[in-house]
């Protein structure tokens, strides 16, 4: 949960000062954006895929409460345990008890944003519990205290340099600068955490209805490990997660790899349903799953909204947005950047301390596009800018109340073409003052924020409606 | 209890979802799938060596059954590889190969493969008592033996392969379908590929 | 824009009691303000019996797109909506319908660059139609810039709101229109035109900011 507000003005104008960021940005959103078209070229049936991927969403969302039960009937058959969690201490303090019912000692977990939302590490480790992640951008995040900064690449800010001096830190190693020398350090520390495992944790990427089967998607084998080699797995898994039916895996998994990194599939994806069985000698004793709620259940109350729970979590949105490439993932105060950071960041959390998000877009809408199900992210984002607005009416700050006052004003001219005309004249002679070159410059707060930069197109003496009617009435003389 | 509590509470929020707005009623349920199923083998043989190769992964063809040993035997060789660990199903099984028990310390692994997809260069693992998922995961090195009769063209199909073999009855699914598309990969630093992060880092397909 | 219409032999009226779509307000989360810029917009275009032709695609996908929303709960309005936006237009894509009578010829000499603003291709899908016609004209070569579809960074009040993430946007988005090596840059929405201008000019940059309508009426001016 957030506790303070997001700043995102003062977050983002602090990463702009980043060179060193801004290349990193650059170099990822580019070739992200590049390897995703290439991989979707190749899918002639793209677009049926993304509709079908909608429609599938809206009926699971729209149908939650009956998937829910569903899932729970079948991961019960299977042998495995469900828990339902309201939010996020419950969801933690649920993981915490089964470890101390287990004497866990020792968990490994791999990568799942739901997990850092409600800062799992944080409440077992503080009960004692040596949790370590294993995605390798996680294990750099987490071995300098850092938080992820994207969600599929969470180190990107990084540098090699940076990553060579932190292992040789804290490994005792030399300092590698080759990232295949980088990565083998990893396996090897890596490894002895995993065969020291009591306890795996990971997230879900969609979980089956029908067969209580999670599926798992990812590249490095540490979310294979986890959820393999220690005793007990616990999955979380959000509760919109759900895909009603087996076969519709497929169409799923076909989108999101390519949508998130442009692979045809990513290297490993686990389609695990229950606990080992008798005869088999691996696979985790206990299988627990938690459903985590934390403010889902009132998104999807809200029609307008709703939407937001359709996310896959590729992060095709974020790759693509020209805000996200200036200003990067920690500027958005949370788990979630870019988009979906901005759509759903404010819904999961109190919406007057995440005021920011739903206004830091430009509403190009390069993220509708490329997202795999299709999210109307500049339709949500309004609504809920709307919704800000209303919210603040009792008690905006003074920013939200300028505002207010200015868009009432606005409104009044706008809709009376006599106050219209009289405003444009007034510009005309106020602009006598900042006029340069017929352009404007150096204009007074607010428009200060404009001309700090940028010039602003001057005011015609002669405004178009004037000129027209001269022209018009000497044609109709004319006539 | 607390527990109970908070599966009502998030039942009953659920359920306040108007009833015209839960939108198509389940029976009418359709799933778009485009399984292709009529690509002739030899081409779905090619396409997954492509894009398998593509991944980092590399493929070994073999024309006949007999000479399997020998190709193991030499990869063995070309490993330097002390341990061997396997699935004990055919055609492995009477291989008279040395098998190593303790998995966390061999250096190869060597997996049949169930199905594999063409369009991905995919290999798709069941689990099972006597096909351990750690065989294709621990080593550093994963071998799968691929017959070739049993690629598919694509991820629709071999979803459909998958239904008709459990004639759409999930009770029987195994624990885990593992799909391995070439060897474990990151690029968790500054976007440079590397491989064998956790999993193996030379993926090895032999198609018999 | 006036002179590219009546060159192509139509009757153009300006009602002088228009203002604005509302927009602004909308965009900003400003609902009943909204409403009553709107309303007005409704006043003035009436009926929709005569195509409505507007210099911005985003006014007009604010009036296809978000006017059914805000007038939802209001059948009269919305009637006259869904009139008024089954004849409503983005410039280019008004004239590329009808390009055969394009009559005018442009006096611009040189090579163009093609912004993509981000409603008028992605609200209303329109990138083909003012491509075509830049190519159409004498003289006048298109050479394509690097993300020609990305945005600018203006969005309205978001470059009031957060100036420096949006000057940034801008600032690559100049860059990519110098490395074009075109002379001028062509758009089809006076937001982005306004924005893109607004740093060209600053920084004294040696490219024309056009609109469309501004490249297909260009006078020799000498």
């Amino acid at each position: 949960m957030i506790t303070e507000r997001i700043d995102f003005k003062k977050n983002s104008a602090e990463a702009l000062k980043s060179p060193k960021l801004k290349k990193a940005l650059v170099n990822f959103t580019d070739r992200s954006r590049n390897s995703r078209k290439k991989a979707i070229s190749e899918v002639s049936e793209w677009e049926e895929l993304r509709s079908e991927a909608r429609r599938i969403k809206e009926q699971v969302i729209n149908n939650l409460d009956s998937y829910l039960l569903e899932l729970e009937e079948s991961v019960t058959r299977v042998g495995g345990k469900v828990h339902w969690a309201k939010n996020a201490e419950e969801a933690s303090s649920i993981v915490v008890n089964i470890a101390r019912e287990n004497n866990v000692r020792n968990v490994v977990k791999s990568k799942s944003m739901a997990t850092e939302e409600i800062e799992l590490n944080r409440h077992l480790i503080s009960s004692g519990i040596n949790t370590v992640e294993t995605d390798l951008g996680e294990y750099i995040v987490q071995l300098c205290n850092d938080h992820p900064f994207h969600i599929i690449t969470p180190a990107i800010h990084k540098t090699k340099e940076d990553i060579s001096k932190l292992f040789s830190e804290k490994f005792g190693v030399p300092e590698y600068e080759e990232p295949q020398e980088l990565t083998n350090i990893a396996r090897k520390e890596l490894r002895e955490k995993f065969l020291s495992a009591d306890m795996g944790i990971s997230g879900v990427n969609f979980a089956v209805a029908e067969t209580g089967t999670i599926t798992i998607v990812e590249n490095e084998g540490n979310a294979r490990l986890a959820t393999t080699y220690p005793d007990i797995h616990v999955a979380i898994m959000g509760i919109e997660k759900i895909v009603p039916k087996f076969e519709q895996l497929s169409i799923f998994l076909s989108l999101l790899a390519r949508s998130a990194t442009g692979q045809k599939s990513s290297t490993y994806v686990s389609l695990i349903t229950g606990p080992r069985r008798e005869g088999e000698s691996d696979g985790p004793r206990q299988f627990h799953l938690v459903f985590l709620d934390n403010g889902r259940s009132d998104i999807a109350k809200s029609k307008e909204t709703r939407e937001s729970l359709y996310c896959i979590r590729c992060g095709a949105c974020i790759n693509i947005c020209p805000v996200y490439r200036q200003v990067g993932g920690h500027s958005y105060g949370w788990v979630y950047s870019g988009p979906i950071g901005a759509v759903i960041t404010p819904q999961l959390n109190d919406l007057q301390k995440t005021a920011d998000l739903p206004f830091a877009s430009s509403l190009c809408g390069a993220c509708r596009d490329v997202c795999p199900v299709k999210i109307d992210f500049p339709h949500v984002l309004l609504s809920l800018r709307q919704r800000v607005v209303e919210k603040t009416k009792g008690k905006p700050n003074p920013a939200q109340f300028m505002e207010k006052m200015a868009f009432r004003i606005w409104s009044f001219v706008f809709s009376k073409p006599f106050y219209y005309n009289l405003a444009g004249r007034m510009m005309v002679f106020l602009q006598y003052f900042y006029q340069k070159e017929n352009e404007l410059q150096g204009l007074p707060y607010p428009f200060s924020k404009w001309t700090k930069e940028k010039n602003f197109p001057a005011f015609s003496k002669k405004p178009f409606r004037r000129r027209w009617k001269e022209k018009y009435s000497a044609k109709m003389e004319h006539q | 209890m607390i527990l109970k509590e908070s599966k009502e509470v998030i039942l009953q929020n659920l359920s306040s979802i108007a009833t015209e707005e839960k939108g198509i009623s389940k029976s009418t349920e359709k799933t778009f799938l485009n399984p292709q199923l009529s690509i002739d083998q030899s081409k779905l043989q090619n396409d997954f060596i492509a894009n398998f190769k593509m991944v980092s992964g590399e493929v070994h063809l073999l024309e006949e059954k007999g000479r399997l040993i020998d190709k193991i035997n030499e990869l063995i060789r070309e490993f330097d590889a002390q341990s061997v660990s396997f699935w004990n199903t055919e055609p492995l099984k009477s291989l008279e190969l040395t098998h190593e028990t303790d998995l966390a310390s061999a250096d190869i692994g060597i997996t049949g493969a169930d199905f594999a997809i063409a369009d991905t260069g995919t290999l798709v693992l069941l689990s099972g008592p006597e096909q351990p998922r750690l065989t294709s995961l621990l080593p550093p090195v994963h071998i799968a033996i691929l017959k070739k009769e049993t690629i598919v063209s694509n991820i629709h199909a071999l979803f459909a392969k998958l239904g008709k073999s459990y004639k759409k009855n999930y009770d029987e699914l195994c624990t885990c379908i593992s799909f391995i598309t070439g060897p474990s990969r990151t690029a968790d630093i500054e976007l440079n590929l590397t491989l064998g992060v956790h999993g193996p880092g030379r993926a090895i397909v032999i198609i018999v | 824009m006036l002179k590219v219409l009546s060159g192509m032999g139509l009757e153009v009226k300006f009602p002088q009691n228009q203002t604005c779509c509302g927009q602004p307000a909308f965009n900003s989360g400003h609902r009943k303000e909204t409403e009553k810029v709107a309303s007005h917009f409704l006043d003035v275009f009436g009926d929709g019996d005569e195509a409505i032709v507007c210099p911005s695609g985003s006014c007009v996908s604010m009036v296809k797109h978000y006017y059914p929303e805000l007038f939802r709960n209001d059948p009269e309005k919305l009637s006259r909506v869904e009139k008024i936006s089954s004849n409503i237009y983005e410039f280019s894509e008004f004239v590329f319908q009808r390009k055969e009578t394009l009559s005018l010829n442009s006096a611009y000499r040189g090579r163009v660059t093609f912004h993509d603003s981000c409603h008028t291709l992605r609200e209303l899908g329109i990138n083909s139609q003012p491509r075509e016609l830049i190519k159409s004209l004498n003289g006048v070569e298109l050479v394509e810039m690097e993300m020609a579809d990305a945005c600018c960074g203006f969005g309205g009040t978001f470059s009031i709101k957060y100036p420096e993430v949006s000057k940034s946007m801008l600032q690559e988005k100049t860059d990519s229109i110098l490395d074009s090596g075109a002379d001028a840059v062509v758009s089809t929405d006076m937001g982005c035109l306004m924005n893109i201008k607004g740093l060209i000019s600053r920084k004294k940059m040696p490219v024309k900011v056009l609109h469309l309508a501004e490249l297909i009426a260009f006078e020799d001016t000498k």
